[in-house]
């Protein structure tokens, strides 16, 4: 599902607080302690700036849409790990 | 052991989820038995927006005759720009990074670090989906591992 159908407005890769304040109509002090308390995910990039990725606002706001999906993986590489096993024992770290 | 193996997966998938980008996770095994592949794959920042970059985490578990994780591939790369690849990776007994700017350029081995916590390592690589990619201060490895093993 596109984010703009998930969020309910335009979506963006990174938010600063301020304009996610202002999206969900929520003052900028609430993301902030959203932020200090970990609960919602920032990168900080600055003493005092923050830009919060897309993830994390799905992630706060639609946590159902924000669930990973499984997939189907190659796994032709593990061949050749069983092999070289044969040949070479491996040391745990 | 499965128990084990399965409460690993979810600990990797609950420490991307909700941070980076839409997480996608699968598994599988080798034609013997003997090894287990997890993948974690963040498309950042993913739901239906253009592409930045992709993390992927692989880790991969020996079950014969012990069970042992031997082997980590943690790969960052940015597309289309600033394009580039960043990468810890553990495997053949040699701790060892990958640094490619830009992408597919020659001897691109680099001495690398041990860590325990999957989260610190993609906090890092993270950081770099907004600050570029920087092969600087990295020293070269001198006795790089295979590349049989990697992602």
């Amino acid at each position: 599902m596109e984010a703009g159908a998930v969020l309910g407005f335009e979506p963006k890769p990174f938010y600063t607080p301020t304009e996610l304040a202002t999206l969900i109509e929520v003052d900028p002090s609430t993301v902030m302690d959203w932020i200090h308390r970990k609960e919602l995910y920032a990168v900080k990039l600055g003493p005092k700036t923050y830009r919060i990725p897309l993830a994390a606002v799905v992630s706060r706001l639609n946590p159902e849409a924000a669930k990973p999906r499984r997939i189907t993986i190659d796994g032709s590489d593990l061949a050749i790990d069983e092999d070289r096993r044969k040949r070479r024992p491996v040391v745990a770290r | 052991m499965a128990q084990e193996y399965h409460q690993r997966l979810e600990e990797i998938v609950k420490a991307f989820t909700g941070r980076y980008g839409q997480v996608s996770y699968g598994t599988t095994n080798g034609p013997n038995g003997d090894t287990t592949k997890l993948l974690v794959r963040v498309d950042i920042p993913g739901w239906g927006l253009p592409q930045i970059a992709t993390l992927v985490f692989i880790e991969k578990h020996l079950w014969d005759p012990d069970p042992e994780r031997y082997a980590y591939l943690y790969d960052l790369h940015l597309a289309p720009r600033p394009s580039g690849r960043f990468a810890y990776h553990w495997h053949d007994d040699v701790p060892h990074r990958h640094c490619e700017t830009p992408p597919g350029a020659a001897d691109h081995h680099y001495e690398g670090i041990l860590f325990d916590d999957i989260g610190w390592a993609a906090e890092e690589l993270f950081h770099m989906v907004t600050s570029g990619i920087s092969c600087r201060g990295l020293r070269p490895l001198r006795d790089g591992p295979a590349e049989a093993v990697a992602a």
